[in-house]
């Protein structure tokens, strides 16, 4: 188990949000998709776990034994890229690393070899307003990556793109999941992107935000663009396509 | 989008300002203005040579405490924003005051000036520093205020510490800012040294400052010359604000910082 939800519930007084989570685990290397309609809490549920919110009630319980504390090193990806403007793509990458305290040597080189990983090896020296969106976006998975966290949260990163960079980058994706496997947790709008990438995938209803179906869906990474042709697939899809239909307005 | 050509911009202004020329030319003749009420144009730049040795150091000494006083601005002004957005018992302390400050006429703040610094160069500096501070404090400590809140999500969930945050992310998001208000200060730092110089004497010692030669000016009801006095105020303006402009752009081609 690398993380448990104990009796969680939690108001979200900006969006009125209630989340309610009687039990969860999450085995540790997993890749956990969330997906729901607008305001179901899915992304409340991914600020909990980032210690960005605290549960009002319950607790949250990471491997390392903390209770409603994160894990040591976490990286996470916005829908937003929220890179800073005025540092070049190897020192937004760095970021993390010039926090901890690594020096400049260490950092600019661990950040060149992340940005090698995806695909941005040509692109260290620019700056964020010379990107496109999906290149703003590797970039801000470098960021994430770059401290080989224990705990990747991923919120709608690629809700943004045009279908072909964001099917691009799930490619991207999955197969950085396969070459160093880490618990990940992505929330996301999209019934193909959670089927394409999770293990599992949580489908949440609305008022009060609740797990309704808990799907598991083992397939090893990295899955290629012809895994969204099989059968097994399309099924899937569908399946979760008539989940969030029902639970839709509840 | 197209750029303009620089000649393409200047022209528009060029042709509204030969239209007003012009029509200013008119009226004096047409409704036979005498001299001291309106003068023409073209006496105003005949004053101006005429005087040009007075004027040039009025020039020099109330450009010296208007840019004396602006530095001080950009530097204290940056400073204090800094601790007024670190602390918030501070900020909600101090601000209160420096916005009371900017809102004392400066009639009332020169004599306590004359008589705490003495009269000339310091009062005269302080007057302007007094102006311009309020523009770059306000402006700073709300870029840093205002930092994206998705971005200070991130700087949480990366476990940045409190002195980190502000010089990683809050002061360099607030540069832009920053600038803006060096640009609102520039224009008002010659008003400043020039009302100051009203009241407080000259910019330094024996030479007179612009406001100085305002004064002898207008007890001569030499209108030219006080026309040329004012085109010559708004000239250190302009110089200042594009200087401030000018340095942006410069730190611009090097960083991403402004």
């Amino acid at each position: 188990m690398f993380l448990r939800f104990d009796n969680i519930t939690h108001h979200y007084a900006e969006s009125g949000t209630v989340l309610k989570i009687p039990h969860l685990e999450i085995e540790k290397g997993s890749f956990v998709a969330l997906i729901g309609p607008s305001g179901c809490g899915k992304s409340t549920l991914l600020r909990l776990v980032a210690g960005l919110e605290t549960p009002g009630k319950g607790t949250l319980t990471f491997g390392n034994g903390s209770a409603n504390k994160g894990p040591l090193r976490t990286g996470i990806v916005f829908q937003e890229a929220t890179l800073l403007p005025w540092l070049r793509v190897e020192d937004n990458i760095a970021l993390p690393l010039r926090i901890r305290g690594t020096k400049a040597g260490p950092r600019r080189e661990a950040a060149r070899e992340e940005a090698a990983r995806v695909g941005l090896e040509q692109a260290v020296h620019l700056y964020p307003d010379q990107l496109s969106g999906g290149m703003k976006m590797r970039t801000a998975l470098a960021r994430a990556l770059v401290e080989a966290p224990e705990l990747l949260l991923l919120d709608e990163p690629f809700s943004a793109l045009d279908e072909i960079t964001r099917d691009r980058l799930n490619e991207d994706l999955s197969a950085l999941h396969a070459a160093r496997t880490r618990t990940t947790l992505l929330v996301t709008h999209s019934v193909t992107e959670a089927a394409f990438l999770a293990d599992r995938i949580l489908v949440l209803k609305t008022a009060p935000g609740e797990i309704v179906a808990d799907i598991a869906h083992p397939r090893p990474h990295p899955r290629d663009p012809e895994t969204r042709n099989e059968e097994g697939f399309h099924q899937l899809t569908a399946g979760l396509s008539r989940l969030l239909r029902e639970h839709a307005g509840e | 989008m197209r750029k303009d050509l620089p000649i393409r911009s200047l022209l528009w202004p060029a042709i509204s300002a030969a239209a007003v020329l012009a029509a200013w030319h008119l009226a004096v003749l047409i409704y036979s203005l005498p001299g001291y009420l309106l003068p023409l144009p073209h006496a105003i730049v005949q004053a101006a040579v005429e005087r040009r040795s007075d004027l040039l150091t009025g020039f020099a000494v109330t450009g010296g405490a208007a840019l004396t006083g602006l530095l001080l601005s950009a530097l204290a002004g940056f400073v204090l924003a800094t601790l007024l957005a670190w602390s918030r018992g501070l900020r909600l302390s101090l601000f209160p005051y420096v916005l009371l400050l900017q809102t004392v006429p400066v009639v009332i703040l020169t004599p306590l000036l004359v008589i705490w610094i003495g009269p000339g160069f310091p009062s005269v500096t302080a007057i302007t520093f007094l102006i311009t501070f309020f523009p770059v404090v306000s402006n700073t400590v709300h870029g840093m205020l205002s930092a994206p809140r998705p971005m200070l999500d991130l700087m949480r969930t990366l476990q940045a510490d409190r002195r980190q945050e502000m010089f990683l992310l809050r002061v360099p998001h607030a540069l832009p800012h920053y600038f803006s208000g060096l640009r609102i200060a520039a224009t008002l730092a010659p008003i400043g040294a020039i009302a100051g110089e009203f009241f407080a004497g000259s910019g330094s010692g024996g030479s007179g400052g612009l406001g100085y030669l305002v004064i002898v000016y207008f007890s001569r009801h030499e209108t030219d010359a006080l026309f040329a006095t004012g085109l010559l105020a708004c000239l250190m303006g302009i110089l200042f604000h594009s200087a401030v402009v000018l340095f942006r752009r410069l730190l611009h081609s090097y960083s991403r910082l402004v």
